[in-house]
């Protein structure tokens, strides 16, 4: 056997096969993209399922069901053709997804227009709502969180631990909804400083937003006080102790950047229902959003609307899903390896 | 020690006649992952353990030791090779019949803190030894005290929780949940590795004393070489997967052949080769 | 230590202010869900010619436009609201549950998939889920129910999956397996049983999320339908008229959100319960202080001077139990003993390292002129004294690259460049002996073994050319090959530049080989001082230390039975180094 003795300590190399196979093997960002393509398209695939299995998942006749109880059998007849609920299903299927490869999504039972117009007509009040409020949340609730763990490590200040954790707990578990109606009812209707609705000017968006963000921001916190708490028990945190340095640099160069990988994990979940949150504030503020879209939507039976929608949205948690993951990466190359199962 | 083998020694062990060797591993390799990601961890390893014998099996981290208890105990699978238990092989058994080969190998794990279910008295653990289906404590009390004995534990353990016992005490106990089946061949993974040096005493005597009373067949690992001469009596020696040399434990420490087995032996510290300022 | 003291703390701990506010939240809105249907429809549902009166004693928070009292409603709704979360609950729970274990029992080319799958549908709201199961059935209580619970399914899928998975690993599962325990069996004998506090800490959880989403799908119009009402549908007919009747959304506002309070209580006080290690806490600060200063005269050749050195635990207990020693310039000590003798508390104790919880008091605790008690020098701390930890793999910030953690000391406290600090850090790396050190600078800690890591910690505790290194058992967590490359390392150090070193082992064979004296430690005290060389010929005076001896099996073969440490200790016993 031809073994050659290395200083044992060099780091241990037992991949076998070419040299290219090795590379490809270690490349992080290689293996990463191949794994999440991969998720991104089987996560996609199961949407758009799921989406077209509504009208067929409809108890009894989808045709009648849609159409209501008063329609004529002619009406019905016309419907049935129109949704192919006369062809198999697979056929069906085909087509719909067909369809959506060249993003169309249908046209609108109510309006009679393009789906994908009406979406494009709305996703960006959406957007403007939800995007603010994450950025909001973040920006308030890292430092906030971190700055209340970092002062109330090892069981210091109890009283600021106790009152934080209890009065962000009561915020958090507000519904954003709730949140929302007594905001108007405070600034809307008892001060009258601001609109109750309505996206007509920058004033009409801070009530949603504040509804929006106020919940999140407070369980945001709450996670990063929990976590700072956890990594600064760390080895790796002694370690710099033990360098002497300076507490400023010791919180922000250490101990921020492993708090914000196991953050921002949760963050990525905290997100996806904000943005469940805004659909509902929609409706409060009368908002002429996404939201207030897919609710009028369903109330109507305007089936492929209801689809549409629920297609963006989904991509849209998806790459936002996606996007956490990149950062995480970026900020700790060990999180590309194996998804964080906990 | 009665059982040590008698041969001088043994570097062409198909010479021994007679009983086919309790465990033998022919040619071994494993590996993980498939593709352009397969990585091999073991590879070419030859191994055998006599009736009433204790094999050493030493390495470094990365050496495979922990793959091949894993590959013999069923997981992980063999990428080629043969493994023999008793005479039979396990490659080319059915899926039924593995699942009765599964209970003539014992593992003793290392961590003694997590081989324990912390939500079942060690009555129950140990009668799921003896019974994995039913597992009922009542029914085979008799047994559970008989093994607890075995250990030098009271009876009255049965009746308590893992957290209730000390480090040592836990492998007392991962010790009689693996003898309770009355396994052809036990595997110590690493058994003192998380213990003190009083407790590592304690074990090692418990197990010298098992093997004289049980005649129990032994594969010991460890990283430790001192342990493993004072419980071998053949020793094998990993390094990135294969294995380097293996024979008679004395011969071996005494006169290692192979540079790394060499360096390994004087990397000990209070060891006699050992020297500080090489 | 810190293992006795949650097991006794575990059992104190079940009931804390917020499981019982909590606890005394809920049962009182179950009383009103049970007592107020009972006493109040009539006057919650009967039309009445008094519409939108305000607040009075006959109606507290006035009523409605068809004139029914709207604390009434609000109070009636709480039976139908928890019953209809209640049923959400128990749809996400079992059905997560059966999920998330099904996927552990499934084989590996469907398990991964369908945890990819769980780990989408958990990154898509919720709520999308939940319109999506009320498009394709008609809006009523009973949609609303079964969209929730399935809305609620993933996530609760993937935290029974990830508790699988992170109890799958343990050896008391390969262990079943082993023993031929059948599948089915692990889950409901060893996988349900270990994961049943976090998964009713969760479902606590799901229960307020549930009455949440199930509020919001009544609030839009999608849940519950008039004759029916919750507390959505009570928001909903509120807000129509919030601007003429603001109390009419408010009334209904305060009972979801006392519910929901009480259920995130719950979740809270029993996931503190089920955690002992927050409730471990102890009260008294952290602080290094001395006991009454005697005015000893320094030791004049002593470096390092230790006087009566004490490190009380969280309660107060003496850890260690008053320990003195000197250390000469140059000399390389030895502090060996087993768990809990306290040789790594009194290293830290000197590093000033102490864990959060612990004190330490001395008389005397000097380096040099430098008093370790009383100082505030952060400089002259970091600069005079070299550390080096025992687990390579977690004393390193797996978030940074190498070259900022190992120059950092010299970069802060002795102000240089970058470029200065590399270069000076990149000659000591190839010193050591890593080779390419250009490149280990710009990696991360995971990327580089752990015998690498070490003698990197090394190579940066002697950088700044310290006066004393504490080096805390840092060659435990290494191979023995690697472990002679970095005693070597040690020594040559300590050889080259006359540097003390102050090390810390369980290991009798690697401080009789590096170290000039040794000290004997046993719970929280010096019980023999004498030289390595000593140590090595076996010449031990204290049974103790014999005992140990006669416990470590040897290299040179002889067999024979090892003698387990007899030796009781007598706290009585005086004992004098």
């Amino acid at each position: 056997m031809a073994l050659t003795i290395k200083p044992p300590s060099t780091a241990p190399v037992r991949a076998t096969g070419s040299p290219l196979r090795r590379r490809l093997a270690s490349s992080p960002w290689l293996d990463f993209a191949m794994r999440r393509t991969g998720g991104l398209l089987l996560s996609l695939f199961v949407l758009v399922v799921l989406t077209f299995m509504v009208v067929p998942l409809i108890p009894g006749d989808p045709a009648l069901a849609i159409a209501g109880p008063d329609a004529s059998a002619a009406t019905i007849e016309r419907l049935r053709q129109e949704l192919g609920l006369n062809d198999p299903l697979l056929v069906r299927f085909a087509d719909y997804a067909g369809g959506l490869l060249q993003l169309d999504f249908g046209n609108s039972f109510r309006f009679g227009d393009p789906v994908s117009g009406i979406i494009l007509s709305k996703l960006p009040y959406t957007a403007q709502l939800a995007v603010s409020a994450i950025v909001i949340v973040l920006l308030v609730a890292v430092p906030v969180g971190m700055t209340v763990g970092v002062l109330t490590r090892g069981g210091r200040r109890r009283w600021l631990d106790l009152g934080f954790s209890n009065v962000a707990g009561f915020l958090a578990s507000l519904p954003p909804y709730v949140t929302a109606t007594l905001l108007i009812i405070l600034f809307a209707i008892v001060w009258r400083v601001l609109p109750a609705g309505g996206a007509n000017s920058m004033e009409a968006l801070i009530l949603p937003i504040a509804a929006l963000a106020v919940g999140p921001t407070c369980a945001v916190a709450r996670v990063v006080r929990q976590e700072t708490a956890v990594v600064l028990e760390q080895d790796f945190m002694r370690t710099a102790r033990g360098r002497r340095l300076p507490a400023l640099r010791l919180y922000l160069v250490h101990a921020l950047p492993n708090l914000l990988t196991s953050t921002l994990t949760l963050t990525g979940l905290i997100l996806a229902s904000l943005l469940g949150g805004a659909i509902i504030i929609e409706t409060v503020f009368n908002y002429p959003g996404l939201g207030n879209e897919i609710i009028q939507a369903i109330i109507y039976r305007d089936y492929p609307l209801v689809q549409g929608i629920i297609i963006v949205v989904g991509i849209i948690a998806t790459l936002l899903n996606l996007l956490v993951d990149i950062i995480l990466g970026i900020i700790d190359p060990r999180t590309l390896g194996a998804k964080t199962h906990g | 020690m009665t059982t040590r083998s008698q041969r001088a020694d043994e570097d062409s062990p198909t010479e021994q006649t007679g009983t086919p060797p309790m465990l033998s591993i022919e040619k071994l390799a494993v590996g993980v992952g498939i593709g352009a990601r397969y990585l091999q961890i073991l590879d070419n390893v030859d191994l055998e353990v006599r009736q009433g014998q204790t094999v050493g099996l030493v390495g470094e981290s990365g050496s495979g030791k922990s793959t091949l208890a894993k590959t013999l105990v069923g997981e992980m699978p063999i990428t080629s090779g043969r493994i023999r238990i008793g005479g039979t092989d396990v490659g080319s058994m059915s899926r039924a019949a593995r699942g009765g080969m599964r209970r003539r190998v014992q593992l003793i794990p290392q961590d003694p803190y997590s081989s324990l279910s912390p939500r079942r008295t060690i009555g129950q653990t140990l009668a799921e030894a003896i019974d994995p289906r039913r597992a009922d404590a009542r029914r085979h009390r008799e047994d559970i005290h008989h093994w607890l004995g075995k250990v030098s534990l009271e009876t009255d353990a049965a009746e308590r929780y893992p957290h209730e016992f000390s480090g040592g005490q836990r492998q007392r106990i991962a010790i009689a949940r693996a003898l309770a089946v009355k396994p052809e061949l036990v595997i110590a993974d690493e058994v003192t590795s998380a213990l003190d040096l009083t407790t590592q005493a304690e074990i090692l005597n418990l197990l010298a004393d098992l093997r004289e009373e049980l005649g129990l067949t032994m594969l010991f690992i460890s990283h430790n070489l001192a342990v493993v001469r004072h419980v071998s009596d053949q020793v094998t020696v990993l390094f990135r997967g294969s294995v380097v040399e293996s024979g008679d434990v004395d011969r071996i420490y005494d006169a290692p052949g192979h540079p790394y087995t060499q360096q390994l032996i004087a990397s000990v510290p209070g060891g006699p080769a050992f020297n500080l300022d090489a | 230590m810190a293992k006795t003291l949650n097991t006794s703390n575990r059992r104190r701990s079940r009931f804390n202010p917020a499981l019982v506010a909590g606890l005394a939240l809920m049962g009182s809105m179950v009383l009103v869900a049970v007592l107020a249907p009972l006493f109040l429809t009539p006057a919650a549902e009967s039309l009445t010619a008094d519409s939108r009166l305000g607040p009075s004693t006959a109606h507290w928070f006035g009523t409605d436009e068809f004139g029914r009292d709207i604390l009434a409603r609000s109070l009636v709704a709480t039976r139908l609201t928890l019953l209809m979360s209640l049923g959400a609950t128990v749809i996400s729970v079992v059905g997560g549950i059966v999920i998330g274990s099904s996927v552990w029992l499934a084989p590996r080319w469907i398990r991964e998939p369908a945890l990819r799958l769980i780990e989408a549908a958990v990154a898509y709201p919720s709520l999308i889920f939940a319109l999506l199961v009320a498009a394709i059935m008609s809006p009523g209580s009973t949609t609303a129910v079964i969209a929730i619970g399935i809305a609620g399914i993933p996530s609760f899928a993937r935290i029974t999956a990830n508790l699988a998975a992170s109890i799958a690993h343990r050896n008391y599962i390969a262990t079943a397996r082993l023993l031929g325990v059948p599948g089915y069996r692990i889950v409901t004998r060893h996988l349900l049983p270990n994961m049943s506090e976090p998964l009713f800490v969760m479902s606590a959880s799901a229960f307020a999320l549930s009455l949440l989403e199930i509020s919001s799908l009544s609030f839009v119009g999608l849940g519950v339908q008039s004759p029916q009402y919750d507390f959505g549908r009570l928001l909903n007919e509120g807000l129509i008229a919030i601007f003429v009747q603001p109390l009419q959304v408010v009334a209904p506002s305060i009972m979801l959100v006392i519910t929901g309070l009480a259920a995130v209580l719950i979740g809270d006080g029993m996931a503190s319960a089920a955690n002992p290690r927050r409730a471990a806490r102890r009260l008294l600060p952290t602080r290094r202080n001395m006991s009454t200063p005697e005015s000893v005269a320094p030791a004049s050749q002593a470096l390092l001077e230790v006087d009566n050195l004490k490190v009380l635990g969280p309660t107060g207990e003496e850890i260690v139990k008053g320990v003195s020693f000197n250390m000469k310039p140059g000399e390389v000590l030895g502090l060996v003993g087993e768990s809990g003798s306290g040789k790594s508390l009194t290293a830290m104790s000197i590093a000033g390292l102490l864990a959060e919880g612990l004190t330490a008091t001395a008389h005397t605790l000097r380096l040099g002129d430098l008093d370790l008690l009383t100082t505030r020098d952060s400089r002259a701390m970091a600069l005079n004294i070299g550390l080096v930890y025992q687990d390579p793999g977690s004393t390193f910030n797996p978030a940074l690259r190498m070259g900022p953690q190992l120059t950092e000391v010299s970069r802060v406290h002795l102000n240089q460049s970058r470029q200065e600090a590399n270069a000076t850090m990149i000659a000591a790396l190839d010193e050591i002996s890593i080779q390419r050190p250009e490149l280990r600078m710009t990696q991360h800690p995971h990327e580089l073994s752990g015998g690498m890591l070490q003698r990197s910690m090394i190579a940066a505790s002697t950088v700044t050319e310290p006066r004393l290194i504490i080096a805390d058992e840092p060659t435990t967590a290494l191979d023995v090959t690697v472990q002679a490359d970095v005693l070597r390392k040690f020594r040559r150090y300590n050889q080259e530049h006359g540097t003390a070193i102050l090390f810390i082992s369980h290991d009798i064979g690697v401080v009789q080989e590096l170290c000039d004296t040794v000290l004997v430690m046993h719970r929280g005290r010096i019980l023999e001082r004498l030289t390595g060389a000593e140590l090595k010929d076996g010449r031990a005076e204290h049974p103790y230390t014999r005992a140990l001896l006669s416990a470590s099996p040897s290299m040179t073969g002889e067999k024979g039975r090892l003698r387990a440490a007899q030796w009781k200790p007598d706290e009585e016993l005086e004992v004098t180094p």
